[in-house]
């Protein structure tokens, strides 16, 4: 495993107006530290249109391009080839959207990015809502969640946007969270080297939307990856490799309860959704790949 | 105000946000409070793993020794036979496998052993009556004075009946268990530190009035007293021994007779010792014990040795006879009070206690612990305060022995200070539990190589620079340094996420004194 | 020069072929069509050297034409209708981000219901989004027009949207005078070979505002559009000298003692010309070549003491106004020292416009502000 560097140079900068505990803040801020000063970032209207700063000030040490919601994709493909087309070939595009932007209204976008393999790196930063305009619900909002808009509880499911994009044979795509920085350093380490549209799913818990304390955003990260609600993998040209498997899986109870969007769910549902996981699970560890992991 | 002058590209971003103060937000700030480890806790030495675990993780064997010399000054002879509680209360030991501490401990102590570099110390040489010491017994309770004394340039003179110094551990734990080599080599240390030792010199504890007037202070710790006698019949009979007269004998080559069928009666160390002692004779032993073998006080690896050397285990079961004519032939044995069992014995062993040490006509222990006496300048410890305890509680006792004569002595606080830990007492323990950082902390068994091993610490209570709470932080508040973490309160948001994530349980939340003011900030 | 039998989609991907355009996104929407696939060929014959993405919607297009456009590099697309529709919101981003680039837009009426009509409804709707709009009368013009673009939006920092009736222009043939490549080369700004920003200097490009800082950009790009009347004058002077073929903001053409004038933009410009010429010139016409920022002072120039009325002939409408053309004209002659009387032609929908209707709308005295076209064919 390779060590983090905690002397080496932070891209996101101290003063920056994330909500106290904002885990996208504790992700991107690795993941701009990996990805280091030869990066460009294309943001979509996002929380991160508030955090990159408020004018005439920079969170960022990069050159970040806002980007209206829907196109954030698109912005980044055309950053990408207006850059190649001046011979700067070696110079790393990112798009960073949120689930918003990426799952509802970003996804047209960035499914033909991948459809043409666009040379980008798409991050999806995932608070599972609309977090910036206070909590509505998104496509990325799991089952039973209370909203500003589903106030009853959310009544779909979550969109499986992994699944989503592997059927689009992009070259990668992964999971990672914050709470397994190991395994978050060395997805951001792998993509740096693949050409072609490279997709991170990051899972951010949000302190203010899924009512949890500030203080528990990574405990809250480790438990969805513990009780199986948000398993580490990447999908490496079609081919899966689990990253991490618990030794058992933590009931899924442990995750919710601790959530105030979950407060109401009555315990029915909660098996339902524990029963549901057992599934996603088996079904996850049944496409494991045999083959070796190209990128490990 | 924002002044229109620039360009517009110049406009988008020209400051950085470290202008914002986000710092203003908080209500809660992260302190550093340093906690007591659970292993630490159970240290009869209040030794704290946590602190030079994490040298011998960097390779600094120098820096290791340095810091576990200020609670234990024998690493290689503790690290060999010491109960190692701290290994018990590892809370590693709830995730995979207690952190090797006894071998880390041996490893230092070796490589101290083997780096030691004369000094050959000048007061040696030249006797300063205002400054000796007379320490009675040279067990781990009277060396761990003396070297303590010595390093803080008094002069200790070591009493010791025997003919070479070491007390029990001389002759009360066998060779192949604390090899000769190692005791040999720190006393020669202790000598060349100026440590004088005056062998095969009994002094009558009665007669501490007079030393007390020849020496500028006085430490008795002459061991516990006699072994506890069977109390069945038949207990008199020849061949019946207690165990440590039996490793005395042993160790001193005084046993001419080569016994065949050996019980030993009892559960401790000792009656391991005896076993494996009686083992390498040649016998066929059978340890007798009163509980369960879960429930004996002996090391669990002084217990799996001795089964794995063949020794045969009675739990539950108790002697209630000997039998003989005029000398131990079978021993009558009754199995969870309904059994009755007749062994063969020609060597019966009994390991089941020691008295306390008696003390002399007149000289009163102040309070339940301690070391000091109702005689100014006159200090008693180790078994012989206590009754039967640990090595690691011996030279705990050593050490506080020394602290207070050299305090008597009128030895500079700052140099006390310097050599040695504070003094015993309670010490607030980690009271959360710690998180178990898996990326950091993969589930690993133990490691051979010392460095490995000491990086599976979780460094409970201690801040051993880990660095989650700098990787954790969202807002850059944790700044990294060349050597240590710095938490910047001018943009610490006062999530807490540093304190709930750090692993060692260092950082803790405490409430702004005056959260209001920020509002006026 | 080398005279070709053209399209107006034709002349446009010659243009942006001369224009060495370095990306091109490119989405396909009737009647802007054949502009993306006459760039694919041009790409596939080895005649176009920039990058060419087939993207999968007009708003990736315009998206991809921002990216490029942040990257620094020079970009171009094409649309119509829905697609210009679609993509409003990009309108107002590229304008507001100050980007260079080129939009080309096949005039067609916006649904419901489906029609392809040549209506201005489309691009004349944009109006406020701060991109720079030149509407081309000819085949000709649409070439030089694309031209005169790139190098208006170079010297701007301003989105430029140059306009042509869909079918009347986009896929009528007519000899087209194309520049040589020498001549382009010379009369465009070299083409960008940096980026256009720094790695070294970051930057927070467009990031939020409050709204003093929001008010104060705004009022920047005020300014800059506003100056684009003297841009796109000394744009077209050069041209000018370079080709001899002229392009004011605002033309006037016809009799100078006229009473009755003609105002349009657009295909409809050439119907008025020779409608003019063929009554031996009693009328004239105004020919609105720059919509924005629109050229109010030039128009204010032009209006003389003889003139009794205006016809405005709008394709396009603003519901509840009126036409938009017609709008516009009335607030710039508000503080004109001549005020005369304003009729609107309006042939919204997409109807064609025929001498017919051009005689009628002259004799027309009913006391309606609009003269629908559709109720006089």
């Amino acid at each position: 495993m390779k060590e983090i560097n905690a002397l080496a140079a932070e891209y996101l900068l101290p003063g920056h107006t994330a909500c106290p505990g904002c885990g996208a803040a504790v992700a991107i801020r690795h993941v701009v530290k990996i990805l280091g000063k030869n990066t460009v970032f294309v943001i979509a209207a996002s929380c991160f249109s508030i955090i990159a700063g408020q004018l005439p000030t920079r969170a960022f040490a990069l050159n970040v391009f806002h980007s209206p919601f829907a196109s954030a994709a698109a912005v980044g493909s055309g950053l990408k080839r207006g850059l190649q087309a001046l011979g700067q070939d070696d110079i790393q595009v990112v798009v960073l959207a949120g689930d918003g932007g990426t799952f509802d209204i970003g996804l047209q976008g960035l499914s033909a990015a991948a459809e043409r393999n666009e040379d980008l790196i798409f991050i999806c930063y995932d608070n599972e809502a609309y977090m910036n305009t206070g909590m509505q619900r998104s496509s990325a909002t799991p089952l039973g969640a209370v909203s500003q808009t589903t106030p009853q509880g959310k009544k779909n499911a979550k969109k499986d946007i992994m699944q989503i994009m592997a059927a689009h044979k992009i070259s990668y795509a992964a999971t990672a969270t914050a709470a397994f920085p190991h395994d978050l350093y060395a997805k951001i380490e792998k993509v740096k080297k693949i050409k072609g549209l490279r997709f991170l799913h990051l899972l951010c818990p949000c302190p203010a939307g899924w009512g949890i304390g500030s203080n528990e955003t990574i405990t809250i990260s480790r438990l969805a990856v513990e009780c199986g609600v948000f398993p580490l993998y990447e999908i490496v040209q079609g081919e899966l490799f689990l990253n991490y498997k618990p030794e058992k899986l933590l009931p899924v109870k442990a995750y919710l309860q601790r959530q105030r969007r979950f407060a109401s769910l009555p315990a029915e549902q909660i098996n339902v959704m524990q029963a549901d996981i057992q599934n996603y699970w088996r079904e996850l560890l049944s496409k494991i790949s045999t083959g070796n992991n190209p990128f490990s | 105000m924002i002044k229109f002058k620039e360009t517009v590209e110049e406009l988008f971003g020209m400051q950085q946000t470290t202008v914002n103060k986000t710092g203003q937000w908080r209500y809660y700030a992260p302190v550093r409070k340093e906690k007591t480890a659970p292993c630490s806790a159970a240290c009869p030495l209040q030794n704290n793993p946590a602190q030079w675990v994490e040298k011998v993780k960097k390779e600094d064997y120098w820096q290791a020794w340095q810091l576990l010399a200020r609670t234990n000054p024998f690493p290689a002879i503790t690290g060999h036979i010491c109960a190692h509680f701290c290994e018990e209360k590892c809370r590693r030991g709830q995730y995979d496998e207690p952190v090797a501490i006894g071998e880390l401990e041996k490893q230092i102590g070796l490589w101290r052993l083997e780096h030691y570099r004369p000094q050959n110390k000048p007061n040696h040489k030249k006797a300063l009556p205002q400054r000796q010491v007379a320490i009675i017994g040279s067990g781990p309770a009277g060396l761990a004075c003396a070297y303590y004394l010595a390093q803080l340039d008094l002069q200790p003179v070591v009493f010791e009946r025997f003919s070479e110094p070491g007390g029990l551990l001389a002759w009360g734990i066998p060779g192949f268990r604390l090899p000769r080599q190692i005791l040999q080599t720190e006393l020669a240390i202790l000598q060349d530190l100026g440590v004088k030792f005056k062998t095969q010199r009994e002094v009558a504890l009665a007669d501490y009035e007079l030393l007390r007037q020849e020496f500028a202070a006085v430490f008795l710790a002459t061991g516990a007293g006699k072994e506890k006698i069977l109390p069945i019949p038949g207990a008199e009979l020849a061949g019946v021994k207690g165990a440590i007269s039996y490793l005395r004998s042993a160790h001193l080559g005084e046993i001419d007779i080569q016994p065949r069928h050996v019980v030993v009666i009892g559960g401790g160390n000792t009656a391991m010792d005896a076993a494996m002692t009686a083992r390498r004779q040649g016998a066929h032993v059978t340890i007798v014990y009163r509980r369960t073998q879960g429930q004996m006080p002996a090391h669990s690896s002084a217990l799996s040795a001795a089964k794995a050397a063949g020794v045969q285990i009675l739990e539950k079961t108790e002697p209630v006879e000997i039998l003989g004519s005029n000398k131990v032939e079978k021993v009558v044995l009754w199995k969870k009070k309904t059994e009755t069992i007749v062994q063969e014995c020609d060597l019966l062993l009994y390991a089941i206690g020691q008295r306390k040490g008696d003390l002399p006509a007149g000289l009163v222990p102040i309070g339940r612990e301690g070391v000091k006496t109702n005689i100014p300048g006159v200090y008693l410890g180790g078994d012989m305060r206590t009754g039967p305890a640990s090595v690691a509680a011996a030279i705990a006792a050593g050490r506080e022995a020394a602290r207070e004569i050299a305090d008597y002595l009128q030895v500079k606080q700052a140099h006390i200070e310097a050599i040695m830990a504070p003094p015993l007492g309670q010490r607030p323990v980690v009271n959360k539990q710690c998180n178990v950082y898996f990326s950091m902390y993969p589930k690993q068994r133990r490691s051979g190589e010392p460095p490995q091993e000491a990086a599976r610490c979780f460094s409970c209570g201690h801040c051993n620079q880990c660095g989650l709470c700098w990787l954790f932080c969202p807002d850059l508040a944790i700044q990294s340094r060349e050597h240590n973490f710095a938490i910047l309160l001018d943009y610490c948001k006062g999530c807490g996420i540093c304190a709930q994530e750090c692993p060692a349980g260092v950082l803790e939340m405490e409430e702004e004194e005056d959260a209001s003011k920020n509002f006026d900030r | 020069m080398q005279a070709k039998i053209l399209t107006g989609n034709e002349a446009v991907a010659h243009a942006v072929c001369l224009s060495r355009v370095q990306v091109v996104p490119a989405y396909p929407i009737t009647p802007q069509t054949t502009v993306v696939e006459n760039l694919a060929k041009m790409k596939a014959d080895g005649m176009f050297l920039g990058e060419f993405i087939e993207v999968e919607s007009e708003n990736t297009a315009l998206a991809y034409c921002i990216g490029a456009a942040y990257a620094g590099a020079r970009t171009f697309t094409a649309t119509s209708s829905h697609g210009l529709a679609y993509v409003h919101e990009l309108l107002h981003w590229a304008a507001g981000a100050r980007l260079s680039m080129v939009l080309a837009n096949a005039n067609r009426a916006l649904g419901a219901p489906w029609c392809i009509e040549s209506d201005q409804t489309d691009s004349l709707a944009q109006r406020d989004t701060g991109w720079v709009q030149l509407y081309c009368s000819s085949v000709q013009e649409i070439l030089d027009t694309v031209l005169l673009a790139f190098r208006v939006t170079a010297e701007s920092k301003l989105p430029v949207l140059v306009v042509y009736d869909g079918f009347y222009l986009s896929h009528v043939h007519e000899p087209v005078l194309v520049p040589p490549q020498a001549l382009v080369d010379s009369f465009l700004p070299p083409l960008p070979d940096k980026p256009a920003f720094k790695l070294e200097l970051p930057r927070n490009h467009y990031g939020l505002a409050n709204a003093s800082f929001m008010a104060r950009l705004v009022q920047r790009r005020f300014g800059a559009t506003a100056e684009i009347n003297e841009v796109y004058a000394g744009v077209n002077q050069a041209y000018y000298r370079l080709t001899g073929r002229n392009y004011p903001a605002v033309e006037y053409w016809g009799s100078q003692t006229a009473s009755s004038l003609f105002l349009t933009a657009g295909a409809m410009t050439q119907t008025i010309q020779s409608f003019i010429q063929e009554r031996a010139g009693e009328e004239a016409l105004l020919k609105i070549k720059l919509f924005r920022p629109f050229p109010a002072a030039a128009l204010q120039k032009l209006i003389h003491s003889k003139l009794k009325r205006i016809i405005v002939v709008d394709r396009n409408i603003a519901y509840g106004v009126g036409g938009i053309l017609a709008q516009e004209v009335r607030a710039a002659l508000y503080s004109a020292p001549y005020q005369p009387e304003i009729l609107e032609l309006n042939l919204a929908g997409g109807l064609d416009l025929t001498p017919t209707l051009l005689e009628k709308a002259l004799r027309f005295s009913g006391n309606e502000s609009i003269m629908w076209a559709v109720n006089f064919r």
